[in-house]
């Protein structure tokens, strides 16, 4: 019974060009899978980590130096949370580059209200170890909050006493562990459910779906695998504990944040573009005069895909900007480190 | 046609109506997450004569530095006036670590993004002592 409510997440006959590869990449597939891996490394660490600010950092350290396999789990979440951002954004992009946003107007919106919430999963998740990493990159990322329009009362209700005090680090911590996952489960799985329903947006013969079982299976195992070899390889930093007295100079976000803090350190308000775009992203299928259904980077597309071409070549040089090029007091210079 | 209309509106009908039940739920919902906030009065107390003539005293916990110049102490806050952000006391300026604005020893801009002095805050002296007051100065 167990197996077939899990295997009956897939329909008995599915359509052709859910089974290939081009179509949708399997990126979908692979987020849900991440998520999964996500969850149960959560769950994991919840055993050791104590959501309290004079602990929180000291069961950290213990979970990394005394606990089996500690680091490794810890190294897995992390690992996992940041290949779930880039694997996201492709996501988005394959979206968009096959035109997938037009056919399907209801999962698209449904989508950016979903990556818009990971984002402040992965931003909530920074502050809890409670080292001077996550202490700074939470504390820079509430900024950027507050120089939004509603950014005020966002501020209020996540950190009503400053980032790391009391409540605050309780409120991210509920954000993190509860709110915000259950809100996802319940979003993707309606996000999931539009696809059974409306089916792909390119439609095709059906197909019985033993094929794309196999297939996931086998991306299931080398996702696995991927994950495991990165995490053993690439550790979790944790620096000294946080103290906010002496901020690290220069100060920086967390990394899918980076390029926001170089935009607000030219102007604050430069942080409204921002959200302009943002808000075109929900209008996305009206604004287009895309006619064709279904197809990579189609011709009567172009406005649309090439803008958001150029916008991800914006964010990429940005972030590489505020990553290696801020040095102490955010000068420009070379700064590898 | 007609019975078509009439159901859109039954339905918007309704809607209006839950949001009408939802809006004191959501509203009583929405002010508990906002907590109290503790008023503290007076933030700091030090006897004036610890800081020196051009010197200065940082309290790290309130975020505080008081600066003598000319006879007179001033509170400035070390919160950034862009973000936030704690700025430091960097030989004769303050500078901040997040986006890079610079102030000057009297809290004036030197470097943007910052557009604002550095806040300051009311102080009080009695018998010798210096009280920085939880309320911000009008510069």
């Amino acid at each position: 019974m167990f197996e077939h409510f899990f295997m009956h997440m897939l329909p008995k006959k599915v359509s052709e060009n859910g089974v290939r590869f081009k179509p949708t990449l399997y990126l979908g597939a692979m987020l849900v899978m991440l998520f999964m891996f996500l969850s149960v490394s959560g769950l994991l660490l919840l055993f050791y980590y104590t959501p309290e600010r004079s602990q929180a950092f000291a069961s950290i350290l213990f979970l990394e130096e005394k606990v089996f396999l500690g680091s490794f789990f810890r190294s897995f979440h992390r690992m996992s949370s940041h290949i779930f951002l880039i694997v996201l954004s492709a996501h988005m992009l394959r979206v968009i580059f096959s035109g997938a946003y037009k056919v399907r107007t209801y999962s698209w919106r449904l989508g950016l209200f979903i990556f818009t919430l990971i984002i402040f999963e992965a931003y909530a998740g920074y502050l809890l170890p409670m080292d001077q990493l996550s202490w700074w990159a939470a504390k820079t990322g509430l900024e950027l909050m507050k120089s939004l329009p509603i950014g005020g009362i966002l501020e209020s209700i996540l950190a009503p006493d400053g980032i790391g005090s009391r409540l605050t680090l309780t409120r991210y911590f509920a954000l993190h562990i509860v709110v915000i996952p259950m809100f996802l489960i319940v979003l993707v799985s309606v996000h999931m459910f539009a696809v059974r329903r409306q089916g792909l947006s390119i439609e095709g013969m059906k197909v019985s779906s033993d094929k794309l079982k196999s297939r996931l299976i086998i991306l299931f195992v080398v996702m696995f695998m991927s994950v495991i070899i990165l995490s053993i390889f690439i550790g979790a930093p944790l620096t000294l504990e946080a103290d906010p007295t002496t901020p690290p100079n220069p100060a920086k976000s967390a990394w899918f944040l980076l390029w926001l803090q170089e935009i607000v350190s030219w102007r604050t308000w430069y942080i409204n573009f921002v959200m302009l775009v943002y808000i075109t992203m929900f209008f996305l299928p009206e604004l287009s005069r895309r006619k064709s259904g279904f197809g990579w980077f189609s011709f009567d597309d172009r406005p649309v895909w090439i803008s958001v071409l150029l916008m991800v070549i914006i964010i990429l040089v940005l972030t590489i900007i505020a990553m290696f090029f801020r040095g102490a007091d955010w000068s420009f210079g070379l700064y590898f480190s | 046609m007609a019975g078509d209309i009439g159901e859109d509106e039954m339905i918007s009908r309704r809607n209006l109506l839950r949001s009408l039940i939802a809006a004191p739920f959501l509203f009583l919902t929405g002010k508990y997450l906002f907590p109290p906030s503790e008023a503290k009065g007076v933030l700091v107390e030090v006897e004036s004569d610890k800081i020196p003539e051009g010197g200065a005293m940082v309290f790290h916990d309130e975020n505080i530095i008081l600066v003598r110049a000319d006879e007179e102490v001033i509170a400035f806050s070390l919160e950034c006036t862009h973000l936030g952000c704690t700025v430091a006391l960097n030989g004769e300026e303050f500078a901040c670590p997040c986006h890079g604005s610079k102030f000057a020893s009297d809290g004036s801009v030197i470097q943007g993004p910052a557009t604002r002095s550095l806040d300051r805050y009311v102080t009080k002296i009695t018998n010798n002592k210096i009280q920085v007051i939880e309320s911000k100065k009008d510069v």
